[in-house]
């Protein structure tokens, strides 16, 4: 597991996360957990050029499977959300994302992941105590 | 041992003038083999291939996401005839997990250091499905001259003008642009080659005209004006992507022989214009690179960024439709969104929509990319505007008294074949 880098609160990332990628490719990502109401929500940060392997968005199947199991939470009981934060552009498509990532889930499987966009003050409150 | 390197053909861009230049990935990765190889490289955009058993072990080194699946249809054909197959360059790195299934290896990474591990593997038959080197750099001083001598140097003529050589600089790009994958590919940390080795090499080229591929040259003011002052001995004329526009930069760009570069005109704002006017204000050319498609632009901001680019006269334009190519954020977002309409990688060379755009159709904005193109060079078609920035360059180098004139013996071809006149 790696160190806790950001501010929790600003940029949802309680640690950085190893996970081997597409190939074995060492890969990593921000992940914070939060457990709410029976329900555990794992918010995935892109790092962009600090995550040297596959990218969170094409793998997060694979990664939610990864993730359940290192952490021993049940597939079902999974919020996935993703998150991608602000590179500092004035574009918008370079501004900050949310989505909940939707999957068809089959004996500890992803598969099939549906984007859903949702706002940074849903995700605040959706983990808030 | 002989090794047969292949480089796979793709489809050019549609509307732009075709010109086949050396490639620069395989003759950077043949540098780096060991001493025992033989090299026969073939270029399948200028020369036909022959599958045969005439090598060992086989090479695909593709760049761009086009030649990726010409490259899996060579692969799967020499391994029919029972030959192993390595894969390398940018475009394996963008599709290592479609490319592992047409190969016995692939390469990830860069290579220098590294080819004499994969190679010993080979004679031993026991090469490793991948070898990643991903973020793994080797030390820059490492990077050697180019093996330039595995390439058929006729067949990079058209009319007897020889075709720029490519080179570089540097590895790696501190930027992070949204629609391009180099920080992926090579990292966010730019990596500048010692100038005393670029020099050496750029010494060993015969040719006077270049390419410097680099992603970016502006990414470290004094290196940039250490190369370009380090350049102006060797008297060589060159383009390039984006330099700096700052006058001490440009002032020693110019006497460093910069012939023209290439500057993405992304709107239409007085920056664009001022920065245009400063590299002509050196004697430098301009190339607009111009993208089309952005979730920022609708069809009114296209059709003024062609009448913007007419008006600051620029000197060439190149025209491209966003492409979202892997691993880049382009990509990332469209997937999410469910705005990619085309999975076909022969498709993905930048002049064809694979997506669906913000503002408009797929459709319309394919339409508008012909219309920028068509309205461009309506008044002066593009081998009119060429001629003329030729000509520019032809009178640096009398100035400089290193003008060659054409090869008289290849004025009837180009790339190879006989003109038909």
């Amino acid at each position: 597991m790696g160190q806790i880098i950001r501010d929790k609160e600003k940029n949802f990332v309680d640690e950085v996360y190893d996970y081997a990628g597409l190939w074995g490719l060492p890969s990593k990502c921000g992940l914070k957990i939060v457990i709410k109401n029976n329900q555990t929500i794992a918010i995935i940060t892109e790092l962009y050029e600090d995550n040297p392997g596959t990218s969170v968005t094409e793998y997060c199947p694979k990664l939610a499977e990864i993730i359940t199991q290192d952490k021993k939470i049940k597939p079902e009981e999974l919020f996935f959300i993703l998150h991608t934060p602000d590179v500092g552009s004035k574009y918008e498509f370079l501004h900050e994302t949310f989505d909940i990532v939707h999957f068809k889930i089959d004996n500890g499987l992803f598969s099939e992941p549906r984007w859903e966009r949702i706002a940074r003050e849903k995700v605040v409150e959706m983990i808030s105590d | 041992m002989k090794f047969k390197l292949i480089y796979p053909k793709w489809t050019k861009l549609e509307r732009q003038t075709h010109f086949n230049l050396p490639p620069h990935g395989p003759v950077v990765m043949a540098a780096a083999l060991p001493d025992y190889v033989e090299v026969d490289f073939i270029d399948e955009n200028v020369e036909p291939l022959v599958i045969k058993d005439d090598a060992d072990f086989v090479g695909i080194s593709v760049m761009l996401t086009s030649q990726v699946k010409r490259g899996w249809e060579i692969a799967d054909e020499y391994r029919k005839l029972g030959k192993k197959v390595i894969f390398g360059g940018i475009s394996t790195m963008l599709h290592a997990e479609e490319t592992m299934q047409h190969a016995d290896s692939i390469f990830m990474g860069e290579v220098e250091g590294r080819l004499h591990e994969v190679f010993d593997d080979f004679k031993k038959n026991q090469l490793k499905p991948l070898y990643n080197y991903m973020y793994q750099h080797p030390n820059i001083e490492l990077i050697g001259p180019a093996r330039r001598d595995i390439l058929k140097r006729e067949l990079y003529y058209h009319k007897g003008v020889q075709m720029v050589d490519l080179f570089h600089a540097s590895r790696g790009c501190k930027y992070a642009c949204y629609p391009c994958c180099v920080t992926f590919l090579g990292g966010r940390q730019f990596r500048p080659r010692p100038i005393d080795k670029v020099v050496e090499e750029l010494a060993q080229i015969y040719n006077n005209r270049l390419f410097i591929v680099d992603n970016s040259l502006a990414q470290d003011t004094q290196w940039e004006k250490d190369l370009f002052k380090a350049m102006i001995p060797l008297k060589k004329k060159w383009c390039s992507h984006t330099i700096e526009d700052k006058p001490e930069v440009l002032d020693l760009a110019a006497q460093a022989g910069a012939w023209y570069v290439y500057q993405a005109v992304f709107d239409t704002s007085d920056y664009i214009k001022e920065r245009v006017k400063r590299y002509h204000d050196y004697g430098i050319l301009v190339e607009g690179t111009i993208l089309l498609g952005m979730d920022n632009q609708t069809e009114d901001d296209i059709l003024r960024l062609i009448d913007f680019l007419l008006e600051i006269n620029v000197d060439l334009a190149e025209f491209t439709v966003l492409t979202p190519f892997r691993h880049t954020k382009a990509y990332d977002d469209f997937l999410k969104e469910g705005r990619i309409i085309d999975k076909d990688w022969n498709n993905y060379n930048a002049g064809k929509v694979v997506f669906k755009p913000k503002h408009m159709s797929p459709e319309r904005l394919q339409e508008l990319y012909y219309y920028a193109w068509d309205t461009f060079y309506a008044k002066e078609t593009q081998e009119q505007k060429m001629f003329k920035m030729m000509m520019k360059v032809i009178d640096k180098e009398m100035r400089d008294g290193t003008y060659r004139s054409r090869r008289d013996d290849l004025v009837q071809k180009s790339f190879g074949k006989n003109i038909d006149r």
